[in-house]
């Protein structure tokens, strides 16, 4: 056989998987990849999981908002919040702003700021006490609301941590609502979907770090309703982390109380940690974060995320956490702040 | 139009050998040149449209010029000098490139030295004018002297144009092009060229996406971030750009020497395992090799010349000289003019070295090359001067050392001063960027280069699998899903 011939098995076969990745693209991977079918869906987009997700659009429907920082006009501000894609609507959908709940129910005035690359948020609210910041904004309350994972680094944190504005201002804020990167038809995310689908049958992770198991009830309302997908810990926190933590939140709470602003503590409870009790043959370890947290000495206010959310649970509530995500919906920020007083 | 976009590859490529061959199975001769020239300037216009009377007027420019030069040659009297014309030819030229390149370096270096408030004019680069520019400067230097013809304006269009070597080379003589386009044997479509063609395409782009752009990321990163990096990343950051800009820039070679064997032209190798080098003299017989020669013949030559008596002496500075204003050639800033000097003194050197006789072991030779060229690239890639020397004040351990939490047992370390924690955080690296590192510099060393592997290609299932591999893989790259968007805990 000569080039000619391979020359047209080789241009045949392209045609081939030209086709194939065009039927993957528009009967599964468009829905999961891109931001035309729905938003949200991080563990269902990660783990290429087509029966999890949970269709849903970015909409409010509450009486008041919360504003950021550019809409900012020097007014009187009841809440600050600062953290993660927790605090940045990450999950997307029906009121996907915890912040517009403490907005509505309190009809307080709420100010979200971003938060800053190679920064977590307690060294950025350590930073704002000692350059002015506060000063000018005069907040009752200060809200850091993280995934308790992220809470956990704040044990490594120093809160003496101090730089000058001109310095702050070279730190990069983070973009949560950056759009993902336009994908054409033809993308690797075709053969990781064929991958990862194949490979879920024989491990509950498929090596694409979003983790698959089933549950005893049936706690969505998507096809996939019974099971649960989850990140797993990296390192679970152990007793002295979580004392570590407690004690750096301490030292910033009496930075803010000294001007009399207090800080209210939101770690924001971990997926699997909130539903490990409801895994068939759950194989991994309990996170003790929320219960040794529980019990330490604060000087500042604790939301028990994962007490108000278990009760809800325990009820049968469903959808608390989307079945596609890492992140809570909007049912769980309502419950929450509907149990959390800032009087 | 890029070589590594959807567009280029699923509907530009296809489209414009299949007409390109048809036309000349018609025997169509000058309407497959055209087609060939209207798909160049579309291809060229595709970035932007507004620049397509740019190069078109620029053509036209050195075609009358070149045209002026050869009818010297056939005894025509003019008004004015042969040398003259030539010498306009030649200002126009670099003129053309100062304005649009150079133009607010020299405002910034006349604001800064005459503490002048003169504002920048913000003239955006188009694309391939330093590449087109030479090409045409090569061109009226071999006119000059009375090295080439060309009296077919469609033909000159085409030599400048033709949209493989268009936007990044290799740089060409018209003497090595253009007599392609007239041989018989070339009008008719090679089933084997058309396979290498492919394969090497293929491989280039594989090059470009799959390896250049994993290691950007990294070198991003590194050269991006406001914080001193410690030791390992700072390495990190420069062997990641090393590789990216040889991986990136031989890819883009090899994917235009691949689409001009498509349609049955051989267009000049650019790379030659450059990292293998020995020497900086051995380094640029095997980097931008199309460059060396425009530099050696185009500027070394006539510096030294131009100096009077050919000495020794002489022709290092003359080699000084002609990588310095290589180094400008390559951007407008001090940092690529301090790349250029760093290379000039390195050849200087190695020239000196040489003929004293000295010898060295080749293992040597090539870890202090391959470090030497690493080191230069900081300045090569770096925003501004603070930024290459901050990199390098964290090659040089300035910043201290922080290594991976596994190590913190080995108390000769913590001795030593060592921190251990996030030590590659700051590159947004993991364990895949050292790894990967290494892989690629077992690759570079010792294995066979894309032009090497071609070469061995046959009709066989075996090389067959290596292209639909490389093809299939590269194609799924182009488009890469960040999936951990999100992922940011």
């Amino acid at each position: 056989m000569g080039f000619k011939r391979y020359t047209y098995c080789f241009l045949g076969l392209l045609c081939l998987f030209l086709g194939g990745n065009y039927l993957v693209w528009e009967l599964r991977t468009k829905d999961l990849l891109s931001n035309t079918v729905y938003q949200g869906g991080d563990l269902a987009r990660m783990g290429y999981i087509y029966a999890s997700k949970d269709y849903r659009k970015n909409k409010v429907d509450l009486a008041k908002r919360h504003i950021t920082l550019k809409e900012y006009d020097g007014r009187r501000i009841d809440v600050l919040t600062i953290g993660d894609s927790f605090s940045n609507g990450g999950a997307g959908g029906r009121n996907y702003f915890y912040q517009d709940y403490i907005a509505t129910i309190n009809n307080f005035e709420v100010l979200n700021i971003p938060r800053h690359k190679e920064l977590d948020p307690l060294t950025t609210v350590s930073i704002f006490c000692n350059n002015g910041f506060f000063d000018r904004i005069k907040p009752k309350f200060v809200l850091i609301g993280v995934d308790e994972k992220l809470g956990s680094e704040f044990a490594g944190m120093d809160p003496n941590f101090s730089i000058d504005r001109e310095r702050f201002a070279t730190y990069k804020q983070m973009d949560y609502e950056a759009a993902r990167p336009p994908l054409t038809f033809i993308n690797n995310g075709n053969v990781k979907f064929l991958v990862y689908n194949m490979v879920y049958w024989f491990s509950d992770h498929a090596f694409s770090g979003v983790y698959m198991r089933k549950l005893k009830n049936e706690l969505f309302s998507v096809p996939n309703s019974d099971t649960l997908l989850f990140l797993r810990y990296k390192r679970p926190p152990t007793v002295e982390t979580i004392r570590s933590l407690n004690d750096n939140v301490n030292k910033v709470a009496e930075k803010l109380a000294a001007k009399g602003i207090t800080l209210v503590f939101m770690p924001c409870v971990d997926k699997y940690n909130l539903y490990s009790d409801y895994i068939v043959n759950n194989p991994y370890p309990r996170s003790i974060f929320f219960e040794e947290l529980r019990t330490l000495p604060k000087r500042y206010r604790f939301i028990d995320t994962k007490a108000i959310l278990a009760e809800e649970l325990r009820k049968g509530e469903k959808d608390i956490f989307y079945a596609d995500d890492t992140h809570w919906g909007w049912k769980a920020s309502k419950i929450i702040f509907e149990n959390v007083s800032f009087e | 139009m890029l070589f590594n976009s959807f567009e280029f590859i699923l509907f530009f490529l296809p489209l414009t050998v299949v007409v390109y061959f048809l036309l000349l199975r018609r025997h169509l001769t000058i309407a497959a040149r055209s087609w060939l020239l209207f798909a160049s300037l579309c291809f060229y216009s595709w970035w932007n449209v507004r620049y397509l009377p740019l190069i078109l007027g620029s053509i036209l420019f050195n075609y009358t010029v070149g045209g002026l030069l050869a009818e010297y040659d056939a005894g025509v009297k003019r008004g004015v000098s042969k040398k003259s014309i030539f010498l306009c030819g030649i200002v126009a030229n670099i003129a053309l490139l100062c304005w649009f390149k150079y133009m607010d370096f020299f405002i910034g270096t006349a604001n800064g030295l005459l503490g002048t408030q003169l504002p920048f004019l913000k003239i955006v680069l188009p694309l391939g004018i330093s590449f087109f520019t030479i090409t045409q400067i090569a061109f009226l230097v071999d006119a000059y002297e009375g090295l080439v013809e060309e009296r077919n304006l469609l033909n000159y269009a085409l030599f400048v144009t033709f949209f493989p070597h268009l936007l990044a080379g290799p740089i060409l003589h018209h003497s090595e092009m253009m007599p392609q386009f007239e041989r018989l044997r070339n009008k008719v479509l090679n089933w084997k060229n058309l396979y290498l063609g492919l394969t090497l395409f293929f491989l280039g782009l594989f090059k470009k996406v799959v390896l250049a752009d994993t290691f950007s990321a990294w070198a991003s990163a590194g050269f991006d971030t406001t914080q001193p990096l410690s030791l390992v990343p700072a390495w990190l950051t420069s062997l990641s750009y090393t590789f990216q800009l040889y991986f990136d820039f031989s890819g883009y070679s090899d994917m235009a020497v691949g689409v001009g064997w498509m349609f049955n032209i051989r267009l000049p190798i650019n790379f030659n395992s450059p990292y293998k080098a020995t020497g900086m003299i051995d380094f640029w017989k095997r980097w931008h090799i199309t460059l060396t020669n425009f530099i050696t013949t185009y500027l070394y030559t006539p510096i030294l010349r131009a100096m009077g008596r050919i000495t020794f002496t002489n022709s290092l500075v003359a080699i000084f000289l002609a990588m310095l204003i290589s180094g400008f050639w390559h951007g407008a800033g001090w940092n690529f003019i301090i790349w250029g000097g760093m290379h000039g003194a390195g050849l200087v050197v190695n020239h000196a070295w040489k003929k004293k006789k000295y010898k060295m072991p080749a293992w040597l030779g090539w870890l202090i090359t391959f470090n030497f060229v690493n080191v230069s690239f900081v300045f090569f890639r770096a925003k501004s001067l603070a930024g290459g020397g901050q990199i390098l004040a964290g090659m040089a351990g300035l910043n201290g050392v922080v290594l991976h939490k596994s190590l913190e047992k080995f108390s000769l370390l913590r001795d030593a001063g060592v921190t251990f924690g996030k030590w590659l955080d700051a590159i947004k690296g993991n364990d895949e960027t050292w790894i990967t590192a290494v892989v690629a510099l077992v690759i570079v060393v010792s294995l066979k280069n894309s032009m090497e592997i071609v070469s061995r290609v046959r009709a066989s299932w075996g090389w067959l699998a290596l292209l639909l591999v490389a093809s299939f893989w590269s194609l799924l790259d182009m488009s890469k899903v960040s999936e951990f968007l999100y992922f940011q805990f």
